[in-house]
């Protein structure tokens, strides 16, 4: 009978007429999630099916989403967020879970001091990140040449040569937003229980089986956040791509965020920048469910 | 009764988020709508008789952040910030007309785009006047923003302007004056290794790219502590009309008699144009690393004399006097082949601009505006300032021009103009195109032929759409 839908549904009704007055209270918060959240995706869904430029709306039904797929520019973007997240996503899952799991067993003052060293690039920001790199990668002042001309090397060009250029803007971005996942995982670290590490020692358990088999496991949830959010910041990269390398060369380094902003706020395109979002929309989606259900069934 | 306190308590909260969410009336905004009635009813007198009345105006001016107007000569204390110099302007306009209000937005200048108007202009803040190079206002004539002020501004001013400086049949934009796009070289440098000689001699200053390169390369093998021949770069397209005028000299040109409809850069001239580039950057007669390097690096290293000739607007002069060491700047005109004729001189305009608003009275006291502005001192002190020649014959001998500057102006008359792409109205949209392939040929990812190729398919593409 509890499974009744029916009766699950009238259950939930009843739940909400009876806790009414926190919905009450909770409506100014619902009502900026509609306006700021709800409402600007569905405009953008609305606005995908539009050539809407500064001075122009006309509905184009699905041409912009065609015209996207024939664009042999749009492929390389859209496949230029795979390759960041295939640098990018396990380098700051491993590199964040090997930091966390280093700094949770130092003393508490020790460990404060290398979070807070850590999410430091966090928090002043990627331009003022991207600031700093770009004086390091320059092709003439740059730190890096500096130190090649030492062993008498050819200066490189790290952010106008399309070989270097994607690594060299994803370990800016590494550096930029490994902090919160160092933060996230030592606190996902500290809340797992010392007695399931107690009893596994007693049963002669070594660091690296305590390490597997316990901190793992227990972290999966946490590492499944990581992940997901790290996928979503991936595919909507844009002020480090802006400043580093605008995109070049010859679209190696577009991001599918910074190519959104170009074609609506450079060409003035909104229509078919509404629909590269909603197609980054749908990207993100799948891949957050795919990364869900995998998580699920490990 | 503790129902009816949590019900009000709700609904407070409710009213609070709503009250924060409405728009701002300033006092301003408040006499804007007061007067768009009052204007509304009387435009249409105001219009026929041609007085402003006396009518409050409200008008938004956008205008570009040019770091060349921070600390204006003689108006060093009132002018310390970006936008100072235009708030001068407007607070000497409103003085003349006391029921005038103009609101000033100074345009962010990084990356040199047009990304502030475009998001103002679709969320549907559209300005009244808007003050910029010409290469970013066409763009907005393109999209049909744009008044015709030929029909506002009186006629004496309009017949002053030099010709061809102004299209007098779409009044779209009337300049405050011209620069000239010229080399510069760094004469103090030339004289160090002796090969001034090597230099166009100053009452013909046009020379052959064979000629050029021979300047370039005695810079080199003189082989000075961190200086460099010359410097191109690619990094992004601001500044790219220094490195598009060494493709004039080979009669390349983006489009032909000014007909802005297809890119035909793709002809031998141009092939030769990029490849004679190429070479340079091959031969190490550039900075290293022209894909990497941008515009900031070229303003950084000629104030440091680390290049001997680059090109750039008679600003170069300026940066040269008030360098840490100061130094001898020479103006040159770009290079031009064996058997072609001088190259023609690309203008960067600077102009004010006036979009259409469905206000009368607004229009009409947005062109008054604009024709106090090119007409008045004001003209002559943002000219100077910006390294401009004015181009109205009312202001002619007030520009205080030094004998470098007024070289520059005779390449110019001497050589003529090249409208070269500003005036299109999609320029805005080929420029990080054209960056891009320069970019691409600069760090060996393609040929010159096949950057000139592909920059005009994808520049017709644009075009066509």
């Amino acid at each position: 009978m509890k499974n009744n839908p029916l009766i699950r549904k009238r259950g939930l009704l009843h739940e909400i007429v009876r806790q009414r007055w926190a919905y009450y209270f909770l409506l100014p918060g619902l009502a900026l999630f509609l306006v700021f959240s709800i409402y600007p995706v569905l405009e953008t869904i609305r606005l995908s099916f539009f050539n809407y430029t500064l001075k122009k709306q006309e509905f184009v039904g699905l041409s912009n989403y065609l015209r996207l797929f024939q664009d042999q520019r749009f492929r390389k973007v859209f496949l230029n967020g795979f390759r960041y997240a295939l640098y990018l996503v396990p380098s700051v899952v491993i590199l964040s879970l090997f930091i966390a799991n280093a700094v949770v067993r130092a003393r508490p003052a020790i460990q404060s001091l290398f979070r807070g060293a850590f999410y430091l690039p966090t928090v002043v920001g990627g331009v003022v990140i991207a600031a700093v790199w770009l004086w390091m990668y320059h092709p003439l002042n740059g730190l890096f040449n500096y130190v090649l001309k030492w062993f008498g090397a050819e200066p490189v060009m790290w952010l106008a040569d399309s070989r270097f250029a994607m690594p060299a803007v994803s370990l800016v971005v590494l550096t930029w937003t490994v902090g919160t996942p160092i933060i996230v995982f030592i606190a996902g670290q500290l809340g797992i229980s010392p007695e399931l590490y107690e009893a596994a020692r007693i049963d002669g358990a070594s660091s690296r089986q305590l390490y597997f088999r316990i901190t793992l496991p227990l972290l999966k949830p946490v590492i499944v956040f990581v992940v997901t959010m790290e996928i979503i910041a991936v595919f909507q990269l844009w002020e480090v791509v802006y400043l580093l390398t605008e995109g070049g060369p010859n679209y190696s380094t577009m991001s599918m965020g910074y190519l959104i902003y170009n074609t609506a706020f450079v060409s003035g395109k909104f229509g078919l920048a509404a629909a590269q979002g909603v197609i980054l929309t749908l990207t993100i989606l799948l891949f957050s469910l795919i990364t869900l259900k995998g998580s699920r069934e490990i | 009764m503790k129902k009816i306190i949590c019900l009000m308590l709700s609904v407070l909260l409710l009213g609070s988020l709503l009250v924060g969410c409405t728009p701002k009336t300033s006092s301003a905004s408040q006499s804007a709508s007061a007067q768009s009635a009052a204007s509304s009813q009387s435009s249409q007198s105001a219009a026929s008789s041609g007085s402003d009345a006396e009518a409050p105006v409200h008008l938004t001016f956008y205008a570009y952040g040019f770091q060349a107007l921070v600390n204006l000569p003689g108006y060093e204390d009132q002018t310390k910030n970006l936008g100072d110099a235009y708030q001068l302007i407007i607070d000497d306009f409103v003085k003349e007309h006391p029921n005038v209000t103009i609101d000033l937005v100074t345009i962010n200048p990084a990356g040199g785009g047009t990304e502030q108007m475009d998001v103002d202009l679709a969320s549907g803040e559209t300005p009244n006047l808007y003050y910029d190079s010409l290469l970013r206002i066409s763009k907005y004539n393109g999209l049909d923003y744009l008044l015709n002020m030929k029909d506002y501004v009186d006629p004496s001013v309009v017949s002053g302007f030099t010709k061809g400086s102004v299209e007098e049949d779409n009044l779209f934009y009337m300049p405050t004056g011209s620069s000239p796009m010229c080399l510069c070289v760094n004469k103090d440098i030339f004289e160090k290794i002796g090969a001034v000689d090597l230099l166009p001699p100053s009452d013909d200053r046009n020379w052959t790219y064979d000629q050029f390169t021979a300047a370039l390369q005695a810079v080199k093998d003189a082989n000075l502590d961190g200086v460099y021949p010359t410097i191109l770069w690619a990094a992004n397209q601001s500044g790219d009309a220094c490195n598009m005028s060494y493709l004039w000299g080979y009669g390349a040109r983006f489009f032909e008699n000014g007909d802005y409809s297809k890119v035909v850069l793709n002809s031998q001239a141009g092939y030769d144009a990029l490849s004679f580039l190429n070479q340079l950057s091959a031969d190490g007669l550039t900075v290293p690393g022209a894909a990497g390097l941008n515009d900031d690096d070229m303003w950084a290293m000629w104030q440091g004399s680390q290049v001997a000739i680059t090109g750039g607007y008679p600003y170069l002069e300026t940066l040269a006097k008030e360098a840490d060491s100061p130094f001898v700047p020479y103006f040159v005109n770009y290079p031009h082949a064996d058997g072609e004729p001088n190259p023609p001189v690309a203008p960067d305009t600077h102009a004010i601009s006036v979009f259409s608003s469905d206000d009368e009275a607004e229009n009409e006291m947005a062109c008054k505006f604009a024709e106090y502005l090119v007409s008045s001192k004001w003209a002559v002190v943002i000219s100077q300032a910006l390294g401009d020649m004015t181009v109205l014959s009312s202001l002619d001998g007030q520009l205080e021009m030094s004998e470098e500057y007024t070289a520059a102006q005779k390449i110019m008359n001497d050589c003529g103009i090249i409208s070269y792409g500003p005036a299109c109205s999609k320029w805005s949209d080929l420029r990080p195109l054209y960056a891009a392939e320069l970019q691409a040929m600069f760090s060996g990812t393609k040929t010159p032929q096949q950057a000139v190729d592909d920059f005009t398919a994808e520049a017709n593409q644009v075009l066509a759409d």
